[in-house]
């Protein structure tokens, strides 16, 4: 779990998380990654909002669009961008890809490739954390697509009747896929869903790092201390398509453009600036020392060996 | 719904049958009973009918195939009837070896590509030979060709069982006979090759004995030249012969039975096969209850039905059912042979030709007429005894026909 | 020491056993706390473990299966008790894409070690949604592990095995097979998966079976021996994975096939135990086509007596035996085509 004492750490965070999907969608456009790659742009403080409020010990899972995540969590960029690239020394050898990059060991239950997927293994988390009596709380990502699979009722039932010390994050980037919240729902916020379960749920502003972490915190410490689940509900955007395919039929480059004007960097980088926390403009040399690491680590990455086909037969079972 | 042709039972014996034409095409329009195959079975040919009018169709087997009682031969569909699905039969037994699955759990299996594995394996006389393949294997490990084995199978296909069977049969060392060029080689009428496959199975089988005895025939050339003049059609010695012996059957069931697991297979019926020469080979067609016919009534039956078997136009009743057989080489000069049981049967008599011999009587030698009667039987079912006493009232009949009265 | 109990109490003696020894593991499905149960299988449990690990759970499938898949994740072991196989299919993403695939995706790191017990098969008349056999579906999804015991001593011992399993095992009871008594020691062993039994030794075919139609083959054989056929009767036991070569070195000796399942017959489980005869050395032993008698390809029907048309019974496997062995031809009998 990343240390999150000192604020410059989450500005540089979410900056390492912007520009680890661009170079991924650049990789991509060159043909140089293979299968498709869904990117966290415009969502990092969410995560890192998220993250921050976490305790080592504690867990989370993720979502197909999953890097993010796994950055603010704390994995090795090295690492990550290996198993973009399918190398062996990727985190799972060359065997998940983007949308299964997990270190269960260190407590990143990893991303999900099915939408919604992840919900009820961390309502397992939880019970378990509960069972034992440990002090420790999971915390499940997911958008607005997965509030309207089944499993995000049953998950949260669940959660629920069994006061499970789980965190519910829906990242409401406005769309699943192509269709809009506001086709998608009847209803305005995905956080009154909440009191129909009978947990707290509230809404925050995505884009507001601030707002979301102490959202957050608020929420974790209530499940730690077994007061149960709370839905979250993050307003968020992302200004990248659902997926490298994506040709964004379904929105306009004005509503894109006009989302970026509430771009979370640059809030959060102001916000710092103001607090004398950093220097005026210092974010962009931070932003460049953190592109030059993701470079970095595509290059080296890039030198690593392939996998042995026979090991595509492995780990089938324990 | 279509109907059906299949390879009708044509006897209580009969397993198979091969197709000698079709005297239809595939689609032709055909009346109820009109012919329309032409089949042999191992005892003659003959044809089978249409069983419904409409259109014939599926035409099943062509010239030379053979087929167990049974088969679909072809369909017969009205206007407005299909045709079922067909059953499809066994798949290619010839399947080339595959490996079984490697790590990768992927079979190495043959890609499109590869030439395609023949449906059957064509032996050399160009019979389809259908073996499972673990009768495939065991032949190949013997040393014996697959064609040589006969199978007890549907379609003749031969099973594991058939091939061990041989192994039992043929000798521990085969010696490579020597190459003779052959003048020509001439393929055994289907007659030939069933009868072949029968005597031999008769001959390995079936314990035989053999008693022999020259029978007086005075009194049987005296009636022969008798009725030669009252009777038209007159008399042949066969004729006779099938008189005498079928009552004489009547007081020796033993003679008229089977042997069947162990059981003597008693009669009522004496059904009296005669052995008649075709230009295919030997047939031995069939008198039912003999015994029951009056000699105006038997002579022209019988000669009826020599006819009609040289012609090879017998209905399959004919040639089923026997439970004694005569044959006759007589009139081919033979002085006297030993014949081969036509297993089921217990017994077969066979008659030489009339022979004057010298008999030494009242202190002199005198001419005798007689003809040498050979009775083999099965030692399984009769002994010595009871055929020597056949033979003893077969005598007595053939030398004084009063007693038949 | 053996003594006769009934396969239902061979299950959950299972059960509290591993419980007892064994803190991480806990029972969680519909109806398994108070009520014991919908067939009885929890009875006694809640009242000795509490409510804690023998867990009553809402109707949501995919919610507590996914949610044992997590605590498996995390280290525990836990048991999801499906109470009708049929409703499976609701938890069909946490079974195929999470706990299947997981460790793999994972590059080998976790493991998912959930057992997932569910009651199967027909002759209840349950009727079409109630009374299937899917397994299946499961053993062609690599990183699971199908058992479906036959007899209550396989069914205790395997049922532990599938709980040291560090896999996901789907494990098959059947409704008819909870009554059926049978010799069980009391102190805990297990039987290990992947192995085959062979529950009655012949020379003339064998028959491969598991389940409750293990019983029908052992029936068919008692038949078959009256009229001279000695069958040799193989017991699956596992499913995945599947004894392959057991199944080989029987059909070394017999030359003849007979597969005996309860699934519909068209990709049943039968299918793979025949493909991996026929493409192997196996088939060069073969004297015979392979059978199978299995399902016919149809929902179970309500009505008793077309319930027991379209399932396989001691009847049909020995008919099947005796056109296996018939000489004529055409004479294979419509036993489910």
């Amino acid at each position: 779990m990343k240390d999150y004492d000192d604020r410059r750490k989450l500005l540089e965070t979410m900056l390492e998380i912007r520009a680890f999907d661009e170079k991924v969608d650049e990789l991509y456009a060159e043909g140089a990654l293979h299968g498709t790659a869904h990117f966290y742009v415009g969502q990092e403080a969410v995560a890192v909002g998220v993250i921050s409020a976490l305790q080592e010990g504690d867990v989370i899972t993720g979502t197909h669009r999953g890097h993010g995540h796994a950055i603010a969590f704390g994995l090795d960029l090295d690492r990550m961008a290996a198993e973009l690239l399918g190398k062996a020394s990727g985190y799972c050898h060359g065997k998940g890809g983007s949308m299964h990059i997990a270190d269960v060991g260190a407590g990143m239950l990893g991303a999900n490739g099915i939408v919604g997927g992840s919900m009820g293994i961390a309502c397992g988390a939880a019970w378990a954390f509960k069972q034992r009596k440990e002090n420790r709380v999971a915390v499940c990502f997911f958008g607005d697509g997965a509030v309207q699979e089944g499993i995000f009722n049953e998950a949260l039932n669940l959660a629920a009747i069994w006061k499970l010390p789980v965190v519910f994050v829906c990242e409401n980037n406005q769309y699943a896929m192509s269709l809009s919240v506001k086709r998608g729902f009847a209803t305005e916020r995905i956080s009154d869903r909440a009191s129909g379960y009978g947990m707290p749920g509230k809404t925050v502003d995505g884009m507001e790092l601030d707002e979301v972490r102490d959202a957050a915190s608020e929420a974790v410490d209530l499940a730690r201390n077994g007061g149960g689940p709370t839905l979250i509900e993050a307003v968020t955007y992302r200004y990248l398509g659902h997926s490298k395919s994506d040709a964004n039929l379904y929105r306009t480059r004005d509503e894109i453009s006009g989302w970026r004007e509430h771009d979370p960097i640059v809030r959060f980088a102001s916000a710092l600036e103001r607090d004398g926390v950093v220097e005026k403009d210092e974010w962009r040399s931070i932003e460049q020392s953190v592109k030059e690491r993701i470079e970095d680590a595509f290059e080296r990455a890039a030198r690593e060996p392939e996998p042995e086909p026979e090991t595509a037969l492995e780990d089938v079972y324990a | 719904m279509a109907t059906e042709l299949k390879v009708p039972t044509l006897g209580m014996d009969m397993e198979e049958a091969t197709i000698v034409r079709w005297l239809v095409e595939e689609g032709a329009e055909v009346k109820k009973g009109e012919p329309v195959l032409e089949i042999d079975t191992d005892k003659t040919s003959f044809e089978i009918e249409a069983p419904a009018d409409g259109a014939i169709q599926a035409l099943r087997g062509e010239e030379g195939d053979t087929l167990p009682v049974g088969a679909t031969l072809a369909y017969v569909t009205a206007p407005g009837e299909e045709i079922p699905e067909s059953p499809e039969e066994s798949p290619a037994e010839e399947a080339q070896p595959k490996a079984s699955g490697d790590a990768t759990g992927v079979g190495r299996q043959k890609s499109s590509e590869d030439q395609a594995v023949p449906a059957s394996e064509d032996s050399e006389d160009g019979r389809k030979v259908r073996a499972s393949p673990a009768a495939r294997r065991a032949a190949a490990e013997m040393g014996v060709p697959i064609e040589n084995v006969s199978g007890s199978g549907p379609y003749g296909r031969v099973y594991l069982s058939d091939v061990l069977e041989m192994e039992t049969e043929a000798p521990a060392e085969e010696a490579e006979p020597a190459h003779i060029d052959a003048a020509r080689r001439e393929p055994l009428s289907r007659i030939r090759r069933l009868g072949a496959e029968r005597t031999a199975r008769s001959f390995s089988e079936v314990p035989h004995f053999y008693l022999t005895r020259d029978m007086e025939a005075d009194r049987l050339v005296e009636l022969l030249e008798r009725l030669e003049s009252r009777m038209d059609p007159a008399p042949s010695m066969t004729e006779l012969l099938v008189l005498a012996v079928s009552r004489t059957l009547r007081d020796h069931p033993r003679l008229n039975g089977r042997y069947a697991g162990g059981e003597l297979e008693v009669h009522d019926d004496v059904n009296v096969r005669v052995a008649v020469a075709t230009d295919e080979g030997l047939v031995v067609p069939v008198i039912a209850k003999a015994d029951t016919l009056s000699l105006r009534e038997l002579v022209p039956k019988v000669k009826d039905l020599v006819r009609r078997t040289r012609e090879h136009e017998l209905s399959p009743q004919e040639l089923s059912g026997g439970t004694f057989t005569i044959s006759n080489l007589g009139m081919m000069e033979i002085d006297s042979f030993d014949a081969i049981i036509n297993t089921p049967e217990a017994a077969i008599l066979a008659i030489g030709r009339i022979r004057t011999v010298p008999e030494w009587r009242e202190g002199g030698w005198v001419p005798r007429r007689v003809i040498s009667a050979t009775l083999s039987v099965d030692h399984r079912v009769a002994d010595g005894a009871d055929g020597a006493r056949f033979l003893a009232d077969l005598q007595s009949v053939l030398s004084d026909w009063e007693l038949l009265l | 020491m053996p003594r006769e109990i009934t396969y239902r109490e061979a299950v959950r003696e299972a059960m509290v056993q591993a419980m007892r020894e064994d803190d991480s593991v806990f029972l969680m499905g519909e109806d398994v706390g108070v009520y014991g149960g919908a067939f009885g299988v929890s009875r006694g449990m809640v009242e000795e473990f509490g409510e804690d690990r023998v867990v009553d759970s809402p109707l949501s499938e995919a919610g507590f299966v996914g949610l044992c898949v997590g605590a498996a994740l995390m280290g525990m072991r836990p048991i999801a008790e499906i109470q009708f196989s049929d409703f499976i299919t609701h938890s069909m993403d946490q079974l195929v894409n999470q706990a299947a695939k997981l460790r793999y995706m994972f590059g080998g790191a976790g493991r998912v070690p959930i057992v997932v017990r569910t009651p199967g098969g027909a002759g209840t008349g349950a009727a079409a949604q109630h009374s299937q056999s899917l397994e299946a579906w499961f053993i062609h999804v690599p990183g699971l592990k199908v058992v479906m015991p036959s007899t209550p001593y396989d069914a205790k011992g395997l049922l532990r095995a599938a709980l040291d399993d560090p896999n996901p095992v789907i494990f098959y009871e059947h409704k008819l097979l909870y009554n059926r008594k049978g010799d069980v020691p009391e102190e805990p062993y297990r039987v290990p998966l992947g192995e085959a039994a062979v529950s009655r030794k012949g020379e003339d075919v064998t028959l491969v079976a598991t389940g409750l139609v293990h019983r029908y083959a052992l029936e068919a054989a008692d038949s078959l021996a009256d009229e001279g056929i000695e069958a040799e009767v193989l017991d699956l036991r596992t499913l995945s994975p599947m004894d392959h070569e057991a199944v080989a070195r029987s059909i070394r000796k017999t030359g003849k096939l007979v597969v005996v399942e309860e699934d519909v017959k068209t990709a049943g489980w039968g299918a793979e135990v025949v493909a991996r005869i026929v493409e192997g050395e196996s088939f060069y032993a073969l004297d015979r086509a392979p059978a199978r008698v299995a399902g016919a390809d149809v929902p179970i029907p309500y009505n008793k007596n077309l319930e027991a048309y379209v399932r396989p019974s001691p009847e049909k496997v020995v008919e099947a035996v005796r056109s296996l062995l018939d000489t004529r031809v055409g004479i294979y009998s419509e036993v489910y085509s």
